[in-house]
Formats: structure tokens, sequence, C-alpha cells
């Protein structure tokens, strides 16, 4: 939690627009955000972090996010995962799944869905 | 002598002031636009994420976005791009309302190349049915880039009247491959199976198929059932199964089967003689198929193919012979050091058994 006592929500993703657009619409709903556009600085700030949750993109520069949720699974970080991916194939998702995500989303999306999606994760 | 020296000196010396003045002035005019359009960018950011999140009207929004199109186009992409359903659709209420719609209209029939090819895509995107026309006259365009991109806007509009005309195109005068003529038929939505499927069925009557697109029968059909395996389109079984026969060209069985599979969806028709054919694309395909059925009819069939010398037909076999005996047969196999044990094991070891 926040100085506000607010939950903050760590988003991963490189495409500027879409993780201003999430923020936004987190921030609406009384969410902290923060923002990392690159797989490799993912976990760090999850240590150093006090994040209610995680919504990532799988496809990010430097380290992927099949890898990010093998080291959250190994390093047994205890955060709920909301994947919000362009990869729209079964196998794909099976994988993230499979691999520790809580949540999956195909790009494109509805705002709104991620939201409903994400509160069910957050236990609201 | 020397009074040319100095001449000479003096003009390269103006010449390099002149070229480092046009260098500065130049950085200096495109980092005021670039602050420009950034300031705008910002503007446009806070307008657009109030207008989706329906805290201000689309009057409001399409007022303060309703200039420099070419810019907000580009601001545009990614939202474009990634969202859907209701907050797509609010895009396409907005692009419609501030004039970039008519702006692009204009643009696809007077612009150069280049800014014809940017509408087509920008008009496709927006699914803008008033470019039909003119998307439909660059069908036959020279330039074979207007050509693909208005083919695209076309598949993207979801003009489906037009399908089988943009196909002949596609197959007479582009040069897609195979996978990206499926990916755009796809583009055209599910409703172009029914016309698939008339299409085929008045096809078993005059056989024209060849005539109609002027390319091998195998390729048409291969793509067609593609669409309705993508689709899961059960209608169309009936038309897609009167080719399930030894007799067709090898291509289309396979298509057939991999249409199958994605489809899930049991046939009576009997299936021996391709778990016997020579070719193993089509005897892996049609194991495949039964892996997803789990028809037991065909197991002690299944059962030798596991010894099969191709690795997919023995794999997609045991796959079958597990989701018929429910692993016990394959373990079975390995216990008893059978042949085949191998390929048992992986499969058991595949489903965590």
């Amino acid at each position: 939690m926040t100085a506000e006592n607010k939950d903050e929500i760590l988003i991963a993703e490189d495409d500027e627009p879409i993780s201003k657009l999430i923020s936004y619409k987190l921030q609406k709903e009384n969410l902290e955000t923060s923002v990392v556009t690159e797989g490799d600085r993912v976990i760090p700030e999850l240590k150093n972090g006090d994040y209610e949750a995680l919504i990532m993109e799988l496809m990010l520069p430097v380290l992927d996010g099949i890898s990010i949720l093998n080291r959250i699974k190994k390093q047994d970080l205890e955060i709920p995962v909301l994947i919000l991916s362009a990869k729209s194939q079964e196998k794909d998702i099976i994988k993230a799944l499979n691999q520790g995500a809580d949540e999956y989303i195909t790009k494109p999306f509805r705002p709104d869905e991620l939201m409903l999606r994400l509160k069910r994760l957050l236990g609201d | 002598m020397l009074s040319y020296i100095y001449y000479t000196a003096a003009g390269v010396i103006l010449l390099i002031l002149l070229v480092v003045f046009l260098i500065v002035f130049y950085h200096l005019k495109n980092r005021k636009n670039e602050r420009m359009i950034n300031s705008r960018r910002e503007k446009w950011e806070k307008i657009l994420f109030q207008y989706l999140a329906d805290e201000i009207s689309l009057e409001k929004a399409a007022a303060g976005m309703n200039s420099d199109y070419i810019y907000l186009y580009q601001f545009l992409k990614p939202y474009i791009k990634n969202l859907k359903g209701d907050n797509f659709e609010q895009l396409k209420e907005l692009t419609a309302a501030n004039g970039m719609n008519d702006y692009f209209l204009n643009r696809l029939q007077t612009a150069d190349r280049s800014g014809k090819i940017r509408a087509a895509v920008f008009l496709g995107k927006m699914e803008v049915g008033a470019a039909v026309e003119q998307l439909r006259e660059n069908l036959n365009s020279e330039d074979k880039n207007l050509q693909t991109v208005s083919i695209q806007a076309l598949a993207d509009i979801g003009e489906q009247q037009l399908f089988f005309e943009v196909l002949k195109v596609m197959l007479k005068k582009s040069t897609f491959t195979f996978e990206a003529l499926t990916e755009i038929s796809i583009r055209f939505g599910e409703d172009i199976c029914p016309k698939i499927k008339e299409f085929l069925e008045k096809e078993k009557r005059d056989k024209r198929i060849e005539a109609v697109f002027e390319v091998p029968e195998f390729q048409i059909l291969s793509l067609f059932f593609d669409i309705f395996g993508y689709y899961r389109y059960l209608p169309g079984l009936e038309s897609m199964l009167q080719y399930l026969d030894p007799q067709s060209s090898e291509e289309v069985l396979i298509h057939i089967f991999k249409a199958l599979v994605k489809m899930e969806y049991p046939i009576e028709q009997d299936l021996t003689e391709f778990l016997t054919s020579e070719n193993w694309v089509i005897r892996s395909q049609a194991a495949r198929y039964l892996a997803v059925t789990g028809d037991s009819k065909y197991l002690d069939q299944l059962y030798e193919l596991i010894t099969d010398s191709n690795w997919w037909v023995s794999y997609y076999s045991a796959l079958a012979v597990f989701e018929i005996g429910r692993g016990e047969i394959l373990k079975e196999i390995v216990e008893n050091d059978r042949a085949g044990k191998e390929m048992s094991r992986y499969v058991l070891a595949q489903n965590n058994i």
C-alpha cells in the first residue's frame, strides 16, 4: 500500500500509449500505478515495491514474459499476474497460465474488461 | 594570385557558414515542430482518455481533435490497433465526427501514391464503408502496393459482397502466399462462410471452380476448408466432407483434416483408408483428428501406427490411443516392453503419467 493507502499495480508494457491508457483507467479506480518498459526491470521492481498485482505484456524487450513468470514462481514472489498480450494463440495462453499467470487477456482488448478481471484478482 | 586565393577562401568560408546556418535553422525548425506535435499529442491524449471513459461527449472530443489529421492518425494508431468492442466503436464515431474519415476519403482519390496508400490503410482499419467503391477500383491498379492495401482494407471493412471478386484478384494479380491469402480471407469475417458453402453446393453440380478462379481446384478448396476450420463452421461440414474421398487431391485431404481437428466434431465417414495413406501427412492428420474425437472404432489401427516410421504419425497415433484408452493401453505397452514403448512413454510423460 502507498501512503494514501491505495493499492499499487505494476504495469509491464513497452507500448507507451497503452500503458498510459491503462494507468489512466486504474487511477480513476483509485489505484496507484508504476510502469516498466523492459522485462528485466520487472523482478527487481516487484522486490523493491509493494505491489498488489502485475499487469504484463508477454513480448517485452530484454526479458520475455514467460521467463518472468518462471522467475516469479521460482523466487516465490506471491503476486497475482494478469497477462495482457498481443499473443492470442491457444498454446501461448495455456503456456502462460501453466507458468503461473492468473488471468489472460488478448489484444485488442477492452479496458473495462481488464478492470473487471483485475478487481477480481484483487478480491474486490 | 594572392587575391584569387583570398576570394576562394572567403567563398569556402561563406559556403561553410551557409551550411552551418542551414543545419541550425532546420534543427531549430524541427525542434519547434516536434515541440508543437508533442504538445498536441498531450492535448489529444487527455481528450481521448476522457472520451473513452465517457467523461466528455463525442462532440467535445471531436472539436478538440479536428486538425493535423496525418499526425492525429499517427497518434491514434496504437489505440486503433489495441482497442476493441465499445471502445473501438467510440474511436470509429470519433473519426467520423472530427472530419478524419472525410479527409482520408478525399486523399484516397486525390493524394499522391503514398498518400493514397496511407488513406486506404486508415479507411480499412476504421471500417469506413464509404471507401468501398474507390478501394474496389484500386483492385485494378497497376501499383501493386496500392492494390495490396486496398485488398486488405476491403477485408478489414468486411465487405463480404466483394469476397469472391477480391479473392480472384488475390489469386491472379498479387503475390500473396497461401498463408497470407487465408489470413486476409479470414479478415472478411465469419459471414463469408455461408457464401463459400453456397458456392461449394453449386460447384457440386457445375464443376466450374477452375474456370471461375483460374487456378488449380486444390488451391481454392484448401483455402475454403482452412476458413471453415478457423471459424469452426459446422454448417459447412457436409459441403467439405464431399471431398473427403481417397481420390481427392492430397493437399485438399490434409486441409480437410486440419479443419476437422479445429471443429472437434465427430463424423461418420470411414477413415480407414486415410490412416493407411502413403502420404504421411494424411496419416498423421487423420490420427490427429482421432486424438481429438477419441473414436474407439480405429483403436487397433492406431495401435499399429504407434510404430509408424514417421515421428508425427507415431505421435498422433499414440496420442489418439491415449485419448481413447485413458493411458492404460500405453502403460501396458511400456510395462510389457512392446514395440512403440518410447513414443508411449513420451505421450504418458506429456500427460504427467
